[in-house]
């Protein structure tokens, strides 16, 4: 059963138990909102996305969110990822800073969302909760409550670990309206406040040099989108018979040499089902995990499917949408 | 007439009835026929049916002037079969992306069916030109690991080839699922939740 949309004190307790504290990574991150715990609206569509490499199910809130999950799962520089992230509103240590990745590293604080929405002459926009007045420790005491972020992705190559912030809507239009009024005619009084909600939230991160992209869900090639979430299915999950994997490197360097060839996708299986010893079944399983995970480099921006050829690669993805991807600015 | 194209028989020819829609899939010189397939749904399931004409026949019932042809081009050229009309002109791909989760994604439940034929297609011509079609077809089901059921197998080989050789022919029969009038008085207390991703993709 879901409770109240929007603010309120047991929910702040519930966001602090979650993600209070010092941060947590892998499969014991939980997102400050997850599926079911507000009965979200009848035309929405939650998707629960699972991501071997962290061990638990990433939570998409709609259907525009989950295309950019899949994205930045499969770029291999990606070592961990926090949708639905507080915003803190206190000063607070730089997000990457509790992981081992950022051991040696001088990382810049953050001022908090209440600093910054004080910078911005909006702090009356922040919003505060009043706790219960039969609270055992604070009665009737007023506290902010936290701003949630989209996703913070994390990154690591040979120069060190970055962030970089998702913000995610259905439309471009979507940043110049709250998610209250999106049905309303426009008003200068909800624009001023969707515009300073993601002015703070751009201002908070930048802060610890992270950089905030604005994304709408059709800005992603459709090609791309589609053939993302249905090779996603074969990388999240389990071969058929286990000694697939005895094979596996074996054989997606035999794809690697067949990718040249622009054979159709399902002969190529078939083959190498018939050369490694496997079932149809598992051959599909490793090109399609190996396609994901990038290490068999196919064109994405064509329609991958079992009756058609399969192109190498024209356009890498992470070239075309790399700003998104991009180290922010010290 | 290329393969795929369906056909009427206006007045009924042989044994083909004035109703239905055919699909024509070959004329073969050699053995002198016509082939035509025909998807019917009885109360065992669907079936998968073919004619055979003599090809003289259905050369002629086509070739004469417009007007006095006793098998015409029908004048609505579905793309999907006739089980699947409820989705005509949608995007697979499409119901896809707005699908909230599902264990398997609607591509890999038809690139599962296709795994299946896929080694009966270069044979088409075979099939086509053999007295009886579905003694391959069935001893193909037979071979098949897991064993596939024959009607099932035959209906998949030859939707996919009639409708354009895409994937889409292959999609199970889900868009009519909970189709049924739900306008009945009885249903006036129920509460029925979302509406189908078939019957509206904008999700």
């Amino acid at each position: 059963m879901g409770s109240r949309r929007g603010p309120s004190f047991s929910k702040l307790e519930m966001i602090l138990q979650r993600q209070g504290g010092v941060p947590k990574w892998g499969a014991e991150y939980t997102p400050a909102n997850v599926m079911g715990d507000v009965d979200s609206p009848g035309r929405s569509r939650p998707l629960n996305i699972y991501a071997p490499p962290l061990g638990r199910w990433v939570h998409a809130q709609a259907k525009n969110e989950s295309p950019f999950v899949h994205l930045a799962l499969h770029c291999s520089l990606l070592f961990d990822l926090h949708e639905q992230k507080m915003l803190q509103f206190n000063p607070s240590a730089h997000p990457l800073s509790s992981h081992p990745h950022s051991k040696g590293l001088e990382l810049p604080r953050l001022r908090g969302t209440l600093a910054v929405a004080e910078e911005l002459n909006g702090l009356s926009r922040h919003p505060m909760v009043r706790a219960p007045k039969d609270h055992p420790h604070f009665p009737r005491k007023i506290f902010p409550f936290p701003y949630v972020g989209d996703f913070l992705l994390f990154f690591f190559d040979e120069s060190g670990p970055w962030c970089v912030n998702w913000t995610i809507k259905l439309d471009i239009e979507d940043f110049k309206r709250t998610f209250k009024a999106r049905y309303k005619p426009p008003t200068e009084k909800d624009r001023a406040q969707a515009e300073f909600r993601h002015e703070m939230e751009k201002r908070y991160y930048l802060d610890g040099w992270i950089p905030t992209h604005h994304l709408a869900g059709k800005m992603i090639d459709r090609e791309l989108r589609i053939n993302l979430k249905t090779i996603h299915y074969w990388w999240s999950r389990a071969p058929q018979e286990p000694k697939a994997l005895l094979v596996e490197d074996e054989m997606i360097d035999w794809y690697r040499q067949q990718i040249p060839k622009i054979r159709i996708m399902f002969d190529m299986e078939k083959e190498a089902a018939a050369k490694f010893h496997t079932t149809v079944h598992d051959a599909k399983w490793i090109l399609k995990k190996g396609i994901f995970a990038r290490t068999v480099r196919v064109d994405l921006f064509r329609t991958v499917l079992d009756n058609l050829p399969l192109y190498p690669e024209g356009e890498d993805p992470f070239v075309r949408y790399g700003d998104w991807i991009s180290r922010g600015q010290q | 007439m290329n393969i795929g194209t369906q056909v009427m028989a206006k007045d009924g020819l042989g044994e083909l009835n004035t109703e239905h829609p055919y699909t024509f899939l070959k004329t073969d010189p050699a053995s002198g026929w016509a082939t035509l397939v025909e998807f019917t749904t009885q109360t065992k399931g669907r079936r998968v049916h073919i004619h055979r004409l003599s090809r003289d026949v259905f050369l002629k019932a086509v070739d004469t002037p417009a007007g006095e042809q006793q098998i015409i081009v029908a004048p609505e050229q579905l793309s999907l079969p006739p089980w699947l009309s409820s989705i005509e002109g949608a995007d697979l791909d499409e119901l896809d992306l707005v699908r909230k989760g599902g264990k398997i994604p609607f591509r890999a439940r038809t690139e599962q069916r296709y795994g299946y034929i896929a080694e009966l297609l270069p044979r088409l011509h075979e099939i086509l030109s053999a007295k009886n079609p579905f003694t391959i077809i069935n001893a193909h089901a037979r071979a098949m690991s897991p064993r596939q059921n024959r009607e099932r197998l035959a209906e998949w080989f030859f939707a996919y080839v009639c409708y354009k050789r895409k994937l889409i022919a292959l999609f199970p029969e889900f868009p009519n699922i909970g189709t049924y009038d739900k306008s009945d008085p009885k249903y006036s207390n129920t509460h029925f939740g979302v509406v189908s991703i078939h019957l509206s993709p904008s999700g």
